[in-house]
């Protein structure tokens, strides 16, 4: 069996509890050592991995970038035409006296019924319309007023002016919408 | 006599002075590191959103590049940038001449501010004809390009023949002058843009006389 002996003099041996601590130190120093290297191995890992990785991306957005320069003109073509599309669609919403027209149209088809009518000046703009009428046959311009209620276009109608010349007949202006 | 607390600090100073040392660079590599790596991720994810951008804008040019092309000839004369009057004028005669109806004067006022970013340039005229045509031609203006709509008419019978007093708005618009850059975002057109577009190639473009340069005499060779 061995046996130890220890020579060093007392005062000259380190106490228990010190070289316990120095123990727990050197520990602690071989723990952190090794988590360092494993710390430094990850980062150096992930390091190298997200480089890789924005490489990668970088490339590719270099190359995409090429294609969409390649694409220009398409680009400015469609955004050109996005932009004339919305003025488009303003414009046409916009009031004009273009339904004001078909409504007269309609009107005058009314008005052929009634052979003995004759259509005077119309002015037509985007708010309505105003209509004049003559007819020398009392009883064709009864039926005609009868019969105006077919066109039925505008909320309103009013009449403007109604004469009577002994010459030409009867002179109505109807106004519609304005 | 008992060791000394000076040779026990002695004692310990270099295993604590390694600790010390393990322990900062581990902080210091944790520190840096981590600062690092989130730099990077941070690059990498806006490089990612521009990736996906990018491609994205690819498909939308390359899906709608044959309907815009088709297309982009009828959205640029239905409001022009310049020339309207010219455009207007033109179609107010060529119309006027095909259905056999005579035009007197003719003039176009200055262009003004419509709404914002859209001007009008406004035609006036006396035209005279039959009525099936004046009819025709009158409710022609409803799909022609440059834009136009009637703004204003007059109408009056004379011995069978029609008379009107017309003034026509067209429309016309500045060009954009800022095109977005490279990975500016776009989209698509929708499906009401796509058929406003598709209805605008139903409407009469206007048309000039354009000289042939093949129609020119063939010079006489004088040596033969």
């Amino acid at each position: 069996m061995e046996k130890r002996i220890n020579l060093i003099p007392e005062d000259l041996t380190v106490p228990v509890s010190t070289v316990k601590l120095t123990k727990l130190i050197n520990k602690i120093s071989v723990f952190a050592v090794i988590l360092l290297i494993l710390t430094s191995l990850g980062m150096i890992s992930a390091f190298v991995y997200f480089s890789f990785n924005l490489k990668n991306i970088d490339s590719s957005n270099l190359s995409l970038k090429a294609e969409v320069a390649s694409l220009e003109k398409t680009e400015q073509q469609l955004i050109l035409t996005k932009d004339r599309i919305s003025k488009i669609s303003l414009v046409k919403s916009l009031d004009s006296a273009n339904n004001n027209f078909k409504n007269y149209l309609e009107f005058k088809t009314i008005t052929t019924n009634y052979p003995d009518l004759k259509l005077g000046e119309t002015v037509i703009n985007s708010k309505g319309m105003e209509i004049s009428i003559t007819t020398t046959n009392t009883s064709s311009f009864v039926d005609f007023l009868k019969g105006i209620k077919e066109f039925d276009k505008y909320p309103e109608v009013s009449i403007s002016s109604l004469s009577l010349n002994p010459k030409s007949g009867l002179l109505l202006s109807l106004t519609y919408g304005i | 006599m008992e060791y000394s607390t000076n040779s026990q600090l002695k004692y310990l100073g270099k295993p604590v002075l390694i600790m010390v040392v393990i322990i900062s660079l581990f902080f210091f590599t944790v520190f840096f590191g981590v600062n690092k790596i989130k730099t990077l991720s941070e690059k990498s994810s806006k490089a990612k959103v521009l990736n996906n951008q990018l491609s994205q804008k690819i498909d939308i040019l390359k899906s709608v590049k044959e309907s815009v092309a088709q297309n982009v000839n009828y959205a640029d004369i239905a409001l022009p940038s310049k020339g309207v009057s010219l455009f207007g004028l033109n179609q107010v005669k060529n119309k006027a001449n095909s259905l056999g109806l005579t035009i007197e004067n003719l003039k176009a006022t200055n262009t003004v501010t419509e709404t914002k970013d859209i001007d009008k340039t406004s035609i006036s005229f006396d035209i005279i004809g039959d009525q099936t045509n004046l009819d025709q031609f009158l409710n022609s203006f409803e799909k022609v390009l440059p834009l136009a709509n009637i703004n204003k008419l007059s109408i009056t019978e004379n011995e069978g023949l029609l008379s009107a007093s017309v003034t026509l708005n067209f429309f016309s618009s500045e060009a954009l002058k800022k095109i977005p850059a490279v990975t500016g975002q776009i989209n698509s057109l929708t499906a009401e843009e796509l058929d406003v577009l598709n209805s605008l190639s139903s409407y009469e473009m206007p048309t000039f006389g354009m000289p042939d340069v093949n129609e020119f005499p063939i010079r006489e060779d004088i040596f033969n």
